[in-house]
């Protein structure tokens, strides 16, 4: 022991250091409005409307996974006040647990389709439609005749470990894609769809962006990916081809405020929402993420989607009910990870 | 940056030459008031590490025992370990396994000759050996893996040549992954060899001559003066391996070959969370150590009483190497540096050259500036507190005796565990009423310390452990305090490797990922968070050129801060100039 008597000063050192960065690094509490989003443009909207309004926002940009996870973990001492990503089932989930706010509406002149995704309860709003899964071809790699059509073409021999797609349980836009299967085919259809998927060597990839990789690589021939994610990289690599197989997958973006903030926080909220279902907010979304999140179809009145939409012209949309799928999520998971991953 | 260098030349006073002394060394107070303050000093140190890793990881880990403890339920079962091991997990696992023993087993014998070559050699290019390690271990695994990537990508260096892209994708797996994991493990069988080496004297190898013993029988004495340095520099490389994330997450998870901290990163991020499953897997990846760390407590207890620097110490001399040998050593040495940073580099280069320009260099500096400053900001604080702890840290581990061993035992497990882990355990243990650290940088900092910790003591641990006691007995002979004897013979000698220790856990924290995204706060990302979101994972030239910035400004900050040191330790004679015998 007494050798350490050598260190008292590096000790009360590191003690102190530690302590300063406690006071220096100390919680945000002034009134910023703090934004936790999954989407590619969100840093871009959160400056110009800082620059706008002169509401100062400071951002957590994380892909859905990770940001769901990060909200999930912080439990009842949430630390966001607004939240933002794709998927109306997982805000489905954080409004029956009461952490979202609820019962007021936004000045926004939503479309019939629009109107249809905004719930009764308006706890959260949507704010843009991508579809869950769409197939992505790389039609240099894969004679025509082997392209896939439909879904359950993916279970075609000659794929045969050609097809990727994402975890579900990380990526936050595939369990949508899951759920619109098991609805579309029957819980038990649905489940012998993936079970015969993996038989044929279905590849998983924790995310769009590793999905799209494997596929760059050749690793993989079709990407099952988010249609956003795939208009995205059909515009910048030459030779791929986007399906939108049918049943389409709707997949809402949707904006929520937590139920906790009050007061002048509440209303910074409330605008920064009612920014982002604007005509200045959609155009910066429109803007802000071409390459994946700006592939958006509008819910607002007057607002044109991008034209690289038009390569998902005909497909047939299948709208999943939050009520019903949400809560089924850890099971449906559970699943999947059991019976599909390992 | 160069290693640790103590002198053993003698002075008159008879300890070694270090920084001027004061003329007349002032006494200061009583024993009383010493122990006192030495207690202290221990308690401080006990909360410390109750604060970084005891209460965090203790709750987080009980999970895997008592799945229902966060939400105040207290049943225990076994059903996360049953979920561990089961399908993917377990897979996971033993590709974990697999891949860690290979680059243990692949650094061991790449580091070994290169500390013999710079220690024991008269290769003309054996002052460019340590420089070489020292920048590889500080070259995050991300670069290195992302490298290899680029290489493999359709569109890099290699579209030209089918037959090599061909081959080069065959990185994008085990083979890749085992490549790098090796890579970046090598410094840690370097750095422990290499202390080794330095610490054995020449005296048994000349007494095993003057007794007669063949050659055989004097290299097996060599052998086993080494195997400690051997056996703690595969630990070292082992859980370095086992708990790696960077690797795990680019080339592992981009080829679907999935491992133990990717699985524990899936299940924290997964929707609905599963803490319990985490905590299992990270309890099963730590049990994976504990054999190799067993192997280096055995040697380490072997070695006891092996320590040997001191004014009696006679170096070996120098290995004079033939023509056709030292061709062959540099040969293999100029394949080994261009695998190790040359071929990522080039691929990164080539790749950036590339591609759209959309995004132009002060574009990118816009988008990066803000969060390599806050990083090194957080990273100078953090590395500061690490090495203010490692220090006493390292020399409570190079005691002799069971908490020393115990320690030791306790940092090689926590230098194994993913920072993932670690971070989800500081969200579960600081967010709430009575700890709101969440969410505010001082989490942050206090993860990076956590982190960075066990690698600052493995890094301050030979250097200390050498400093003969007889330096501290002979300055107390003299009538120097121990503050004096701190600030005048301990500091100087420990100036160099105190510094190494700084600057790796500077360039260490500054590019964390993991701990980062999970804990960053809000509107201030992290170096490594920012330049994930730069790029998604398809805009190979873009991330080429991000990669390549990254690289610029941490070399960049490396070299000002090694100009600083050496600028501050001139000026103040307070690093030891003389060179360590060779």
């Amino acid at each position: 022991m007494m050798r350490l008597l050598y260190f008292p000063q590096a000790l009360r050192a590191s003690m102190l250091g530690l302590l300063v960065s406690c006071v220096l690094f100390a919680p945000a509490t002034a009134a910023t409005l703090t934004v936790y989003a999954a989407m590619g443009y969100d840093q871009k909207l959160a400056q110009t409307f800082t620059q706008s309004t002169g509401i100062r926002v400071n951002l957590v940009h994380l892909s859905t996974g990770p940001l769901l996870a990060r909200v999930q973990a912080e439990g009842n001492r949430p630390q966001w006040d607004v939240l933002w990503f794709d998927g109306n089932l997982a805000m489905r989930e954080f409004a029956s647990h009461r952490q979202l706010s609820c019962g007021w509406l936004p000045s926004a002149r939503y479309t019939a389709q629009g109107r249809a995704l905004l719930p009764a309860d308006h706890c959260y709003f949507p704010v843009g439609v991508t579809y869950a899964g769409v197939m992505l071809v790389n039609a240099r790699n894969l004679p025509k005749s082997e392209w896939p059509k439909r879904w359950t073409d993916l279970e075609n021999p000659a794929l045969r470990g050609k097809v990727g797609m994402n975890n579900p349980a990380i990526s936050g836009p595939t369990y949508p894609f899951v759920a619109g299967m098991m609805q579309h085919f029957g819980m038990q259809g649905g489940e012998r769809f993936f079970e015969r998927l993996k038989t044929n060597g279905l590849r998983e990839f924790p995310r769009n962006s590793i999905t799209l990789r494997a596929l760059q690589y050749g690793q993989i021939d079709v990407a099952v990916v988010q249609s956003s994610a795939a208009l995205g990289l059909v515009q910048r690599q030459p030779g791929l081809r986007v399906v939108a197989a049918t049943p389409s997958i709707e997949l809402p973006s949707d904006i929520a405020i937590g139920a906790q903030v009050r007061g002048g926080k509440l209303q910074a909220a409330r605008r920064f929402v009612q920014f982002v279902l604007s005509p200045a907010g959609q155009k910066v979304l429109q803007a802000g993420d071409r390459s994946a999140d700006s592939n958006y179809q509008p819910l607002l009145a007057g607002i044109e989607g991008r034209p690289v939409l038009a390569k998902l012209a005909g497909a047939r949309p299948l709208v999943l009910n939050p009520d019903r799928w949400g809560p089924r999520e850890p099971k449906v998971v559970s699943w999947f990870a059991a019976h599909v991953t390992s | 940056m160069s290693l640790p260098e103590l002198s053993t030349e003698p002075c008159p006073c008879g300890l070694l030459r270090v920084a001027p002394l004061p003329a007349e060394a002032p006494r200061v107070a009583g024993s009383r008031y010493r122990s006192a303050l030495g207690l202290a000093g221990i308690a401080l140190l006990v909360l410390a590490a109750c604060a970084l890793w005891g209460w965090p990881l203790l709750s987080f880990l009980a999970c895997a025992f008592i799945p229902g403890l966060l939400h105040g339920a207290l049943a225990p079962s076994a059903r996360p370990f049953a979920q561990a091991l089961q399908g993917g997990m377990l897979l996971a696992l033993r590709n974990s396994l697999v891949v860690a023993l290979a680059a243990g087993l692949l650094a061991l014998p790449l580091g070994s000759w290169l500390a013999w070559l710079q220690a024991r050699s008269q290769a003309a290019w054996r002052g460019s050996i340590e420089p070489g390690v020292w920048l590889l271990l500080v070259t995050p695994g991300y670069f290195l893996a992302s490298g290899w990537m680029l290489l493999a990508a359709p569109v890099g260096p290699l579209a030209r040549w089918p037959w090599l892209l061909g081959m080069a994708q065959h990185l994008m797996g085990p083979l890749g992954i085992v490549l790098t994991l090796t890579l970046k493990a090598l410094p840690f069988t370097f750095l422990a060899t290499q202390s080794s080496l330095r610490s054995v004297s020449a005296a048994p190898d000349e007494a095993a001559r003057v007794l007669g013993l063949r050659r055989r029988q004097r290299i097996a004495i060599a052998a086993a003066l080494l195997l400690p340095g051997l056996a703690a520099g595969f630990a070292a490389a082992f859980a370095e391996s086992i708990s790696d994330f960077a690797v795990a997450a680019t080339l592992g998870a981009g080829s679907g070959f999935v491992m133990a901290t990717y699985a524990i990163e899936q299940a924290v991020n997964a929707m609905p969370l599963n803490f319990p499953l985490s905590a299992a897997v990270s309890w099963l990846l730590l049990t994976l150590i504990v054999p190799a760390l067993a192997l280096q407590a055995w040697f380490a207890r072997r070695a006891a009483g092996q320590r040997s620097l001191g004014p009696r110490f006679r170096p070996p001399p120098p290995h004079r190497l033939g023509r056709t040998a030292a061709m062959v050593h540099t040969l293999a040495a100029g394949t080994l540096a261009a695998l190790a940073l040359g071929v990522p580099l080039l691929a990164a280069g080539s790749l950036a050259r590339g591609g759209s320009t959309s995004s132009s260099l002060p574009q990118m500096l816009d988008a990066v500036l803000p969060a390599f400053r806050y990083s090194l900001e957080l990273a100078i604080l953090a590395a500061s507190v690490t090495v203010m702890l490692a220090w006493p840290v390292a020399a409570a581990v190079a005691k002799a005796g069971r908490a020393g061993r115990i320690l030791d035992f306790a940092l090689l497990g926590v230098m194994a565990l993913p920072g993932i882990v670690l971070a989800a355990a500081y969200v579960l243990a600081y967010n709430q009423s009575y700890t709101p650290l969440y969410g505010g940088s001082s989490l942050l900092a206090m993860a990076y310390v956590a982190l960075a910790l066990p690698a600052a003591t493995k890094v301050l641990q030979g250097p200390v452990a050498q400093l003969h006691h007889g330096f501290s007995e002979a300055a107390r002979v003299h009538g120097l305090s121990r503050l004096q004897t701190l600030r005048y013979v301990l500091l100087p000698l420990l100036a160099r490797p105190l510094f190494s220790a700084w600057l790796l856990s500077v360039l260490h924290v500054a590019f964390e990922m993991p701990a980062s995204e999970l804990l960053y706060p809000a509107g201030h990302p992290p170096l490594a968070v920012a330049l994930l979101d730069s790029v998604s994972g398809v805009q190979l030239h873009q991330q080429a050129r991000l990669q390549l910035l990254g690289m610029a400004l941490l070399l960049a900050f490396a070299l000002l801060a090694h100009a600083v040191f050496r600028r501050i330790s001139a000026e103040s004679g307070l690093a030891v100039s003389a060179a360590v015998p060779r």
